[in-house]
């Protein structure tokens, strides 16, 4: 169920009403009916699916709470290594096989049948979910778990299917802590505001011109010519397309948690705003990027053991990043060029200080200079970025390289892309969205809707003036309203969050 | 990391606030929705009513919704499929005095193969169809075009891609016609049209396509066609050869044969044809080689067809295609600004179509020579050919001159 469709928003208020009925006789009836309504909700597309979340479920509790009162070390440390291999067997099995046999049969020249497997929807992220819980739990980190938490914890629809994906540590305590489960109007009105803005985002502002922008791959899928202009035309327009879908689902997600009381982290912090590739992985899928940082990069060395492993571990993690998003050549590459980016990034950081000591003190002690400095970072990570994006867009190899080619001037000018309609004219419109206008968390900062929200306090998250910062107010209500009726009149044949594929 | 310890939110009057705030937000959303709903069935009512069925289905932009909805209240006996070019070709009403059969216009702003299929699937329970009008250009674009469009909505349609039906369609059609952006916006412009066409303004200041070209104002293009088609002494040039059918691969054909199947099966007959594109605009080889290619494809479909399938081609050098090309025409009286054909030249289609009387006052030389069934044509590549070759100045052993003279007695 897409959360941009009818039968989500009729899935949400049937599920509203009985919680809050539910609530009203008994406020520790909240929890349950949050399960049921979960598993419902995953069910709805591939009902025999269920019996797969069940047993991971399952199967990942019994391996935790062994874990968990494991006597020795090292049958704690037997069992966590036979959870995550298993976890990752099971992904695996349904993410990677068609990929790993269609890899064989090409670099070997064998003829082995592709399986033909459905990838069941949400396995990228609840099966990250169950390692980063084995993890934690062998490493000390959880207290208590108890089974009913581990399901709503795994199967909380509105994290389920597409992120953010939320660590034990996030979830765990608020589920044990919380004994009153009862509808509460006030973050009711929150959560709903939120889903709202996100709402607009997907069927207002993106999914009317994405079919322009397809045009362009299609044509270097078909093998085409593509020219400059297309190929900057499919990398910037689909770096906005990914931006407000994945921001939109963002909101709507934290927003539907906080809805029943529940906070997800933070997933997405104005991205294009940042000003180096480091702090675009920062604020561009918060969640996986931290689950990346703490569960590859830091366990492979991180950044305390030279600069040669440093970048072969940034390497090494983004290009894994990169397959976690699809069984695909294409998103390996894109999760390298990631790499790159970032190992370039630590390499000139270490060229600078060595070469160059006290350069970036006097850039940032002159304003004007500080300010050119950071327009210029914020544009070249921007246009870095959106080169990598056409990779993770394309749907093969050859295409890939036919935009990528042609985005560096080894092709014509123009050729496809139709710049007088579509996508195209908005791009003023979107740069001015995605670089000068706060974000959806920044609005709702007052509210602490999400969690983690204060670590980009400091200097990212920007003060707005009171008018801005959202409120339980009639204004806002009145606001809210708006762009809630202007984006359920948008429902139309959208497209599903791309997010929802991984 | 519990909740509760939300500063500000914990509170009674945090709670209070929600509550008018819920109570507020709830209030406009379900205030906007019934207004809006209410307009929109209200405007749905005028939409049925007979006498604006040429505006409801000639306004652009919001056929995807509406059109499958009206075509199952009108069952009408003739449909139209295509894209633009053939939504402002054919004027129901005009169209339905032409051949005396009730006309339903399906076609949409830039309809796909695949949406057009889907529409036809979804026309095929009406059992007062007898005949498919389908516009071979939708089917014959690019293979980049997209295969939906924005507001293409399949769960509208009486049955899936199967042919099985659809579920709760009645619901979603309901749901589509009152409470959706779509409603909204073609309302406000039906409301605005209709409000035009009863202030007794022409139908070309509130029907777009109604409007007409001004065939002096391209008149460089227009100078190089007519040197091409009409060279002052002799041949011009060497008119190109199209390619065989064979090397012309139709993009979209599948949903083109599935099309024509569903109608065959039910014995609806089929009157296919490409858009009479105005000669200054066309080249001379390419519409040649996708009608070959075309005609060996209908060719074929006939062989097991129910019914009966006929393939008009009106895509050549004659009157029609060839207005304002040898006297200023500064108003088209067969197209629009963009090239669109004007409903006026969908009754002369109609008319060949159907073999009706053409409208009155329709010249001789259209009467003549505007349109023949490939299918029943005696060597049709070798007429498609010739035709092709007027295109490059070669009119035969006789010339032009006839023809000339005959353009220029209009």
């Amino acid at each position: 169920m897409v959360f941009a469709s009818h039968s989500f928003l009729a899935f949400l208020a049937i599920v509203l009403v009985v919680y809050w009925l539910v609530g009203r006789r008994d406020e520790r009836l909240g929890k349950p009916v949050l399960i049921v309504a979960s598993f419902i909700f995953y069910g709805y597309w591939i009902p025999a699916y269920l019996i797969l979340l069940t047993a991971s479920i399952l199967f990942n509790h019994a391996i935790a709470r062994a874990v968990l009162s494991g006597p020795s070390p090292r049958l704690r440390r037997a069992l966590t290594a036979l959870g995550i291999a298993l976890n990752l067997a099971l992904i695996g099995f349904y993410k990677y096989a068609a990929f790993l046999v269609e890899s064989l049969n090409w670099t070997m020249q064998t003829r082995f049948d592709v399986p033909e497997i459905i990838l069941p929807i949400g396995i990228s992220f609840f099966t990250f979910q169950q390692i980063s819980l084995l993890v934690d739990a062998y490493r000390g980190r959880v207290e208590r778990l108890r089974f009913w938490d581990h399901v709503l914890f795994i199967c909380f629809f509105p994290q389920l299917i597409a992120g953010p994906i939320v660590r034990q540590h996030d979830m765990l305590p608020q589920l044990m802590a919380r004994q009153d489960w009862r509808l509460r109007t006030d973050y009711l009105a929150i959560g709903i505001a939120l889903f709202a803005f996100g709402l607009f985002k997907k069927t207002v502002l993106i999914d009317p011109f994405v079919p322009y922008l397809d045009l362009v791959y299609q044509a270097a899928a078909a093998g085409d010519a593509v020219g400059f202009v297309d190929g900057w035309v499919a990398g910037i327009g689909y770096g906005f397309q990914v931006y407000f879908d994945f921001s939109a689902y963002s909101d709507m997600a934290i927003g539907l948690g906080f809805m029943f009381g529940l906070r997800l982290p933070i997933n997405f912090f104005s991205p294009y705003k940042a000003d180096s590739i480091r702090a675009f992985w920062r604020r561009w899928h918060i969640s996986l990027s931290r689950f990346l940082r703490d569960y590859l990069f830091i366990p492979m060395g991180g950044s305390h053991h030279g600069l040669a492993r440093t970048v072969a571990a940034l390497v090494v993690t983004m290009g894994l990043g990169g397959l976690w998003h699809g069984a695909g050549w294409t998103f390996v590459i894109w999760g390298l060029l990631h790499g790159a980016y970032l190992s370039g990034n630590h390499l000139w950081r270490a060229l600078v200080a060595k070469w160059l000591p006290g350069s970036r003190d006097r850039v940032r002690r002159s304003v004007s200079l500080a300010w050119i400095a950071r327009i210029l970072s914020i544009g070249i990570t921007f246009l870095a970025v959106s080169f990598a994006w056409v990779f993770f867009r394309s749907p093969d190899l050859d295409s890939a390289m036919r935009l990528a080619t042609a985005m560096f001037g080894f092709s014509s000018w123009h050729e496809v892309a139709l710049i007088t309609r579509g996508i195209v004219p908005l791009f003023p419109l979107y740069l001015i969205i995605v670089w000068l206008m706060p974000n959806t968390m920044e609005l709702f900062q007052a509210t602490r809707a999400a969690l983690h929200v204060e670590e980009y306090r400091d200097d990212k998250l920007t003060p707005l003036p009171g008018w801005l910062t959202f409120a339980l107010s009639s204004r806002w209500a009145v606001t809210t309203s708006i762009v809630f009726i202007c984006a359920w009149f948008a429902l139309s044949n959208l497209s599903p969050f791309i997010y929802f594929q991984f | 990391m519990d909740i509760h310890s939300n500063p500000g939110l914990h509170d009674n009057h945090s709670l209070v606030a929600g509550r008018r705030f819920l109570r507020i937000f709830a209030w406009c959303v379900s205030v906007t929705a019934v207004i809006v709903a209410s307009v929109n069935l209200v405007a749905y009512n005028y939409m049925l009513r007979d006498n604006n069925q040429t505006i409801v289905q000639l306004v652009a932009g919001w056929g995807r919704m509406y059109k499958p909805i009206l075509y199952d209240e009108a069952k009408p006996n003739v449909a139209v499929f295509g894209a633009s070019w053939a939504r402002d070709a054919f004027d129901p009403d005009a169209t339905g005095r032409i051949i005396g059969l009730k006309v339903f216009n399906h076609a949409v702003s830039g309809g796909t193969a695949y949406e057009t299929r889907r529409f036809a699937d979804s026309s095929l329970d009406n059992p007062n169809l007898q005949a498919a009008i389908i516009n071979l250009n939708t089917f014959y674009r690019s293979k980049l075009a997209a295969r939906v469009r924005y507001g293409f909505d399949e769960s509208i349609l009486d049955v899936d891609p199967e042919h099985k039906p659809n579920h709760w369609v009645a619901l979603k059609r309901t749901y589509s016609l009152t409470l959706t952006g779509w409603a909204a916006g073609a309302n406000l412009k039906l409301f605005s049209t209709l409000r035009a066409r009863d202030s007794g303004a022409a139908p070309s200041d509130y029907l777009k396509a109604y409007e007409q070209a001004d065939h002096t104002r391209r008149s460089g293009r227009m100078e190089i066609a007519r040197q091409r088609i009409f060279p002052e002494s002799g041949r011009a040039s060497e008119p190109s050869q199209p390619g065989s059918p064979a090397d012309y691969r139709g993009p979209n054909l599948v949903e083109l044969e599935v099309m024509i199947d569903g109608f065959c099966e039910r014995g609806v007959d089929v009157y296919a044809y490409f858009t009479p594109n105005h000669m200054r605009e066309q080249d001379c080889d390419l519409p040649a080689t996708e009608e070959l290619a075309a005609l060996e494809f209908l060719r074929r479909k006939q062989t097991t067809c129910n019914a009966r399938i006929s393939y008009f081609d009106f895509a050549y050098p004659n009157a029609v295609t060839l207005e304002g090309v040898l006297t200023p025409v500064t108003s088209s009286k067969y197209y629009r600004p963009d090239g669109h054909p004007r409903p006026t030249m969908g009754e002369l289609m109609a008319a060949r179509m159907f073999d009706r009387k053409f409208p009155p006052a329709t010249p001789a030389v259209i009467k003549q020579d505007f349109g023949v069934d490939l299918l029943t044509q005696p060597d049709a590549e070798g007429w498609l050919l010739e035709r092709a070759a007027r295109c490059a100045g070669d009119w035969g052993e006789n010339g032009y001159t006839d023809f000339k003279d005959a353009m220029l007695a209009q």
